[in-house]
């Protein structure tokens, strides 16, 4: 199998296992009444795993799997998801160095602006009017959550996401 | 370590992206159609990797919601300890309890809409997201269901149908943020009911100020042309009534009658077909 194809089966693999956890143990739990995004932490975490630009496109994809599943404007997951994963990566690039809570705390924060990018742009596309007391503790479950499982979303991505100075390997 | 690409590049790729994610809510604001397709056909190929994500992550669940969700195992315990206890006593009756098993299925057995096919679903999945107020049912097309179907127990509307699959239909709750339906304060006074995102409650608008609406009134849906249902579907009953000022009119709270948020099975009530 060539490089790309087995990067093709990995990232396969592991979004749509992410989906799947996603579907059957988080939208069935909530905390304060607040769904996590698990989906949303692969786009926070993987910008980190793979830089700005792949991450961006894999973080896209992430975001129309997730588009397939919801009743919300479709593509409006895939446009948040990409610009957190594109945001992360440009950021993780300035950093001079990262230390052990890095990860976790940039998932906090890059999850918290994915969920309010998505509650702000349901509300400029006039779908619902999102921001009451409910858009807060959204934002704040969701981050709280995916931060909990930046590490291990690191260390999967890095799993399906294999390369070597930028030359990936098979 | 990240892999390292050219600022500019990656300036173009996230460019193109948004392009995309741009045109694409477009198409699905300006005609849902095809996106609706898409999801259907998504929901349908979806259908069996859930069914056996289902089994494989129901011990996984049991753990899950026994860490996460205490307060709701042991609210379910004291609850099933009830209701064993309730039990016992009625195999106890003998035939007085079969009896109310017969008046309790008469009761639970829908007392309107009798022209029309009615599926049985059962609930398999809730919302997937914190804006969506949806759920799925384990019935589809196949059953002969449509879109705009009403879904009811037999106290009430619970929602709609948005998107149907073969196999499986999405419901959107009628406390959904989207939802409305055209709906009286039996006996006469037409409105809209809206969801308010607040599952306990619902709004009647669009009802003049010199209506007389009470506090305990019935509501129910309209039938009227364009309301979107057929007449008589229970909805709940007024809550709270206020003088909306400025406006013109009443601002109705409405509590539905059924438990619209608890549902493990529903009745989607099938318009397109009726009963010869």
């Amino acid at each position: 199998m060539n490089d790309f194809a087995a990067l093709v089966v990995r990232l396969a693999i592991v979004l749509l296992t992410t989906m799947i956890i996603q579907i059957e143990l988080i939208t069935r739990t909530t905390v304060f009444g607040v769904r996590g995004d698990l989906m949303l932490g692969v786009a926070a975490v993987v910008g980190v795993a793979v830089g700005a630009e792949m991450g961006a496109v894999i973080a896209f994809i992430a975001g129309l799997l997730s588009d397939l599943l919801v009743t919300t404007p479709f593509g409006l997951n895939a446009l948040t998801y990409s610009l957190v994963a594109y945001g992360v990566g440009t950021f993780h690039r300035s950093l001079v160095r990262s230390g052990t809570f890095t990860v976790p705390m940039v998932t906090v924060l890059a999850s918290a602006v994915g969920a309010a990018i998505f509650g702000l742009m349901l509300e400029l596309l006039g779908s619902i009017h999102v921001l009451d007391g409910k858009f807060l503790r959204v934002v704040i479950v969701t981050a709280l959550i995916n931060g909990a499982f930046g590490g291990v979303l690191l260390r999967v991505l890095r799993w399906a996401t294999p390369h070597d100075g930028g030359r990936m390997r098979a | 370590m990240a892999r390292r690409s050219s600022p500019t590049k990656s300036r173009r790729t996230i460019a193109i992206l948004v392009l995309i994610s741009v045109t694409v809510l477009t198409i699905d604001a300006r005609s849902s159609g095809p996106i609706r397709k898409v999801r259907s056909v998504a929901q349908e190929v979806f259908s069996p990797v859930r069914t056996v994500a289902d089994k494989v992550f129901s011990p996984f669940r049991s753990v899950w919601h026994g860490a996460f969700r205490y307060d709701d195992v042991k609210r379910d315990n004291d609850r099933l300890r009830a209701e064993n206890e309730k039990l016992k006593g009625d195999a106890a009756l003998g035939k007085a309890a079969g009896d109310k098993l017969d008046a309790l299925q008469k009761a639970t057995s829908l007392p309107y809409l009798s022209k029309y096919k009615k599926v049985a679903a059962e609930v398999v999945y809730g919302p997937a997201s914190n804006y969506d107020d949806t759920f799925i049912v384990a019935k589809g097309s196949n059953d002969g269901i449509n879109l705009g179907d009403p879904a009811v127990t037999g106290s009430g509307l619970i929602g709609r149908v948005i998107e149907v699959s073969a196999s499986t239909s999405v419901v959107r709750r009628v406390t959904d943020r989207h939802f409305g339906v055209g709906a009286r304060v039996v006996p006469a006074t037409n409105g809209l009911i809206v969801g308010t995102g607040d599952g306990g409650v619902l709004q009647l608008t669009n009802v003049l100020l010199d209506v007389k609406v009470n506090v305990g009134d019935r509501v129910e849906t309209s039938g009227a042309a364009g309301s979107g249902l057929p007449a008589g579907i229970p909805i709940g009953v007024v809550a709270k009534v206020r003088n909306k000022s400025g406006s013109g009119f009443l601002e109705v709270d409405v509590t539905p009658s059924a438990a619209v948020g608890d549902v493990v099975f529903v009745t989607i009530v099938a318009l397109k077909a009726t009963v010869s």
